[in-house]
């Protein structure tokens, strides 16, 4: 088999503030190699020289655009390293930042009060300029990552201990400032871990707001779990509102988070509605909330599939499994001998296996015909 | 390079922000005790607060009462402050049918009067003198009360008096408001001092000795103050013990100050013999 071409000419447009779609097109590239090695060992492809030669230096082209670009993965190998330096770069981050407070924990005693603050404002400014530094220095992505996070564990600490120093009441308001600075070094380095640290923190302050406007203590925002679901629906919706293509990649933590900190609450009110804001009987809140669990990861799962999402959809399984589960253990824990209950729910767990296979065999079915079809034509 | 210099700016601001409420906290003294280690009490550390070099003391508070109580619920009365039904409604709490478990009430955030070594305190003591005295001129009768048990009530009343005159906390919880504004008659000053605090409190239903279809006697239970520990300074503290030694006895004396935002300082440390 001859394919004909004369030479590749590189009318693509490398130029993309996406780092996924840049990944996504490297990996590309390297499934094609493999491909055109299976090709010609097993199917009689053969290229010429300049044909070979064409298509590589294109890709190579490619190669070394998206590379200048952004940090990515050129290889399986290097995907492989990726990930045990993010582990490294996320337990090194973590690590750092436990030091930092336990550094000032263990000396504090020694220090008088004008150089406690100075110290507290000084660990804050001081690492988000170490910060800065890494990252106008071009310094790798996971270094700079590593100083956000301690940079963000410092003003934690400068504002707590500055209310320990001077016992001040605490308030809600610090976790917006954490928040919001959590929010500026995400971007700033691209760090995906500051994002969570973010949305977590923006939850539940909107959610100790939500909680004293109906009259309780904000530090007794996690007793009405109800708290939590206007602030999770506002920031499931904001990724569709503000999102970037360069930071693409911060949208399933978005959603994530967001789903999590929505469905939690449905599943302790379906198990436990005394707790509701509801002025209903513990009995009804709970038939109301299993009922609005089920219709939510359903609905959950259907906005996934839509919209290509497949941590949401995931996130919707995942809760579709524990509500039908929680379901089972309340009809049947009492009712069946043990072993009868696990038998049956590992029983219904094969059938939905069944099922699905079947759903998915017909899709493949759909999609030969499909594929045959246009063949015919 | 502006980003950096803007983000420093924002934290600068914050941290000023912070001092300037201590300035403002600290621009008026509201009031000003003299505690002791009877209402302030080196904690316990636990696991990694053990690290820590920080000095703070424990602030001890508590309510007068139900007296007659066993010793063994003697915390939780101590923190429970009854109310008539209709101040409890006032103070903004939803008294419900439905959640009458206590788990399920919500706390409050309410101003507590506090009396350091006032009426309530010395009227209460004099009340279990009075006490004392009237059993030790009781005679045993073998029907009603042997001399063993007498001589065991009179020896756990004197406990409880010593205890009161000498490691008890002084400072009693006497009322709650959900605005700060107690009526505090210069008569009353007289005897003791009286301190405003922020606290969280909620509801407590209490179902013991109520009959059938009776509605349970309505209470406070006083969580906490919302500043219950007072940092001590390096330049005040210096030797001050970090944990507390149960084979020691530590006496001290510290005047404590609080301000316009209901927010303590330490002004003198004194250690006594």
């Amino acid at each position: 088999m001859a394919i004909h071409t004369s030479s590749l000419k590189s009318n693509e447009d490398t130029q993309t503030s996406d780092v996924l779609q840049a990944q996504s097109r490297i990996d590309q590239i390297n499934s094609f190699q493999q491909e055109l090695s299976c090709l010609e060992a097993n199917a009689g492809l053969t290229l010429s020289n300049e044909q070979q030669e064409s298509i590589n230096s294109y890709h190579r082209a490619i190669i070394k655009k998206l590379s200048q670009q952004f940090d990515l993965d050129l290889s399986v190998k290097e995907k492989q390293l990726s990930w045990g330096m993010k582990i490294a770069s996320l337990l090194g981050a973590l690590a750092m930042a436990a030091g930092l407070f336990f550094l000032f924990y263990r000396f504090w005693g020694e220090m008088s009060t004008s150089i406690q603050v100075f110290c507290l404002v000084a660990a804050s400014t001081g690492s988000l300029g170490l910060t800065c530094f890494l990252k106008e220095k071009g310094a790798s992505a996971y270094y700079c990552k590593i100083s956000a996070l301690v940079s963000l564990a410092a003003l934690v600490l400068n504002i707590t201990m500055l209310g320990d120093i001077f016992n001040l009441t605490p308030s809600p308001n610090a976790i917006l400032v954490w928040s919001a600075y959590a929010v500026l070094l995400a971007y700033y380095c691209r760090a995906r871990l500051l994002i969570f640290f973010a949305v977590v923190g923006v939850l539940n302050f909107i959610a100790m707001k939500v909680g004293t406007w109906s009259g309780i203590y904000w530090i007794s925002f996690g007793e009405r779990p109800e708290n939590f679901i206007l602030p999770a629906i506002m920031i499931f919706s904001l990724p569709k509102l503000i999102s970037k293509p360069a930071f693409r990649d911060f949208d399933p933590i978005y959603r994530v988070t967001s789903l999590i900190s929505l469905f939690i609450p449905v599943l302790i009110l379906s198990n436990f509605g005394a707790i509701s804001y509801l002025p209903l009987s513990a009995d009804a809140v709970e038939i109301i909330y299993q009922v609005i669990g089920f219709t939510l990861a359903s609905g959950i799962i259907w906005l996934g599939i839509k919209m290509h999402w497949r941590d949401t959809v995931n996130t919707g399984v995942v809760f579709f499994v524990l509500f039908l589960y929680t379901k089972f253990f309340d009809w049947w824990w009492d009712l069946l001998p043990k072993y009868i209950f696990f038998f049956v729910i590992g029983a219904i767990s094969i059938g939905l296996l069944a099922l699905f296979t079947k759903i998915r065999n017909r899709h493949k079915q759909g999609m030969a015909q499909v594929f045959a079809s246009n063949k015919a034509q | 390079m502006k980003k950096f210099i803007y983000i420093v700016v924002a934290i600068l601001i914050t941290n000023g922000i912070i001092l300037g409420k201590v300035f403002y906290n600290r621009t008026t003294e509201m009031v000003t005790l003299d505690l002791t280690e009877r209402e302030l009490a080196i904690p316990y550390r636990f696991s990694l607060d053990r690290e820590s070099t920080r000095a703070k003391l424990n602030l001890k508070w508590r309510t007068i009462n139900r007296t007659d109580n066993e010793e063994i619920y003697r915390y939780w009365n101590e923190r429970q402050l009854d109310l008539p039904r209709e101040k409890v409604r006032k103070l903004g709490f939803d008294i419900d049918e439905k959640k009458k478990r206590f788990f399920d009430n919500p706390s409050k955030e309410l101003y507590w009067l506090v009396e350091f070594d006032g009426e309530k305190y010395n009227s209460h003591l004099r009340v279990l003198r009075q006490k004392l005295e009237v059993l030790e001129q009781v005679k045993p009768n073998k029907e009603t009360r042997s001399q063993q048990e007498l001589d065991n009530q009179i020896k756990r009343l004197k406990d409880k008096i010593n205890a009161e005159e000498s490691s008890k906390s002084r400072l009693i919880v006497i009322d709650v408001s959900a605005q700060n504004n107690f009526s505090i008659g210069k008569n009353n000053l007289a005897e003791g001092s009286y301190l405003v605090v922020k606290g969280l409190a909620k509801v407590y239903y209490d179902y013991s000795k109520v009959k059938d279809k009776e509605e349970p006697r309505v209470s406070l239970y006083l969580e906490r103050m919302l500043i219950s520990q007072i940092h001590l300074p390096k330049e005040k503290a210096t030797s001050f013990p970090l944990k507390r030694d149960y084979d020691k006895k530590y006496r001290y004396k510290i005047s404590v100050s609080w301000g316009r935002l209901f927010e303590p300082w330490v002004n003198n440390i004194e250690f006594l013999e």
